[in-house]
């Protein structure tokens, strides 16, 4: 009888596929739709996530123009114009202070009669020498001072890029680096000096001490005529031929 | 053998043999349908590697974009530091400086010393002719601290052509980097996309009668066996009593 259950088990084995054929179309097409919405989903992110990463980019690249922009009056010209401006401080200072010395060195060479002498020529040609070279000083300063700017100018957009990079940030990278230059055009226009000082008194201090000397002796200073015992003031003295 | 023996056994043949075919063909279907299962598999693998390579592509192309780009940064970055270009760059650095320099010593003209009128000659011309020489000696002076100091000048303007070319590549670095992070979840998205579900089908079932067929063919095989004798010996005579 092995054949009737065989065939009753096909019979209800018939029914049983039936329904899981059944069952297994709904759950293909349930299958097929949460893929639908799921891809659907995944193109959302995938676009989302490029455009997001579009915009930093497009961020960052605004946030260094911007940078770039507000330093681009940081050129050539404006550097030789702080350099001049540095000079132009200091350079009058020290052209007051030559007329000075000049005017004392003038009245000190009179005052001991060697005004039209070669020493007073040489002492002129001294005072000319210190003047120039104190105004060489200036100008190696002035340009010491514009590449102090040039450094300053350059670390500070050093520092804007980095910002820019990593808070890619455009409106806030601009603001601030309009401030930064704004700032630094400022330093550059009004310079920081630092005093220039006497620059003439110790030249002048011989010559005072000459004087000094000249009025606490009894006599007129004359030039010395050979080397021994003065041969003025008290005391006496002679020549020895 | 009697031909109803014959009959028996020619049908149980033919009924064993088309029950066992519907199986085999059942068993057949369902081999078929698994291969197909296994085949779209791959073929929706196959389509997720050529969807991933395809984003890897599009990224290896714009990270070459972005490394020519650096490379044209660092080239023209190099250029300065070319033996001719640094050359260049010192000769430039000190007529610069010098230029600063000469422009103060000048700012000021020479001396006017107050001679009297009636002054000798000779010693008004010993007095310019000693600011002359002065001036001279501040300018080759000047000249010597403009050579000197343009080395400095050089290395400031190299280590600042070198920080600008360094923030030209940081950002193209930075923006490359961001992008290539995506990457992975880029490839990912478009992978998932590839890879709907596959359709699930239940395995095929031979019909009812496939196996009736075959115990039929099995009984009257038997049957038939049996009225033959079972094994094909002559029966034995009835004894007669």
């Amino acid at each position: 009888m092995s054949w009737l259950s065989s065939a009753f088990s096909s019979l209800t084995g018939k029914t049983a596929q039936r329904q899981v054929n059944a069952a297994l179309a709904a759950s293909n097409a349930q299958a097929s739709r949460i893929f639908d919405e799921q891809k659907a989903e995944a193109e959302r992110q995938r676009q989302a996530m490029l455009a997001a990463e579009n915009t930093r980019q497009g961020n960052i690249k605004a946030g260094n123009s911007a940078i770039d922009n507000a330093f681009a009056q940081f050129n050539d010209d404006y550097f030789n114009k702080a350099s001049n401006s540095y000079a132009g401080a200091q350079l009058p200072e020290l052209n007051n202070q030559l007329t000075q010395a000049r005017g004392d060195l003038t009245a000190q060479l009179a005052e001991r009669g060697t005004l039209e002498s070669s020493i007073g020529a040489h002492r002129f040609g001294q005072l000319e020498e210190r003047a120039g070279n104190a105004r060489a000083g200036i100008g190696n300063a002035a340009t010491d001072f514009a590449n102090g700017l040039r450094s300053n100018v350059d670390t500070a957009k050093n520092k804007l890029y980095d910002l820019s990079l990593s808070a890619a940030d455009p409106a806030a990278v601009s603001a601030r680096s309009i401030g930064e230059s704004t700032s630094l055009a400022r330093s550059g226009a009004t310079p920081q000096l630092q005093p220039l000082g006497n620059v003439f008194s110790d030249f002048l201090t011989p010559l005072a001490y000459a004087a000094t000397a000249y009025s606490n002796s009894t006599g007129p200073l004359r030039p010395r005529v050979a080397a021994g015992a003065p041969t003025s003031g008290a005391g006496s003295s002679r020549v020895v031929k | 053998m009697d031909p109803v023996t014959l009959a028996i056994l020619a049908g149980s043949a033919v009924a064993g043999g088309v029950g066992g075919s519907l199986e085999a063909s059942a068993a057949a279907k369902n081999n078929v349908a698994a291969i197909r299962a296994s085949m779209t598999q791959a073929q929706q693998d196959a389509n997720e590697a050529r969807a991933r390579n395809e984003v890897m592509r599009g990224y290896q192309e714009r990270q070459a974009g972005w490394l020519n780009d650096n490379q044209g940064s660092f080239t023209g970055g190099l250029a300065p530091f070319l033996p001719d270009g640094q050359g260049a760059a010192m000769t430039s650095a000190a007529d610069t400086r010098g230029s600063a320099i000469s422009r103060a010593i000048d700012s000021a003209g020479p001396s006017n010393i107050a001679f009297r009128a009636d002054a000798p000659s000779v010693a008004v011309d010993a007095a310019n002719s000693s600011i002359a020489d002065a001036f001279g000696r501040v300018h080759a002076q000047g000249r010597r601290t403009a050579g000197a100091g343009a080395y400095g000048d050089v290395w400031g303007g190299n280590s600042r052509t070198i920080s600008g070319t360094a923030r030209r590549v940081g950002t193209t670095n930075a923006i490359s980097q961001g992008n290539i992070k995506l990457l992975p979840s880029e490839q990912d998205l478009v992978g998932f996309q590839q890879q709907p579900p596959v359709m699930q089908t239940a395995p095929v079932q031979a019909p009812w009668y496939a196996g009736a067929l075959k115990a039929l063919g099995s009984i009257g095989g038997s049957y038939a066996g049996s009225r033959m004798g079972g094994s094909g010996a002559p029966a034995p005579a009835k004894v007669r009593g």
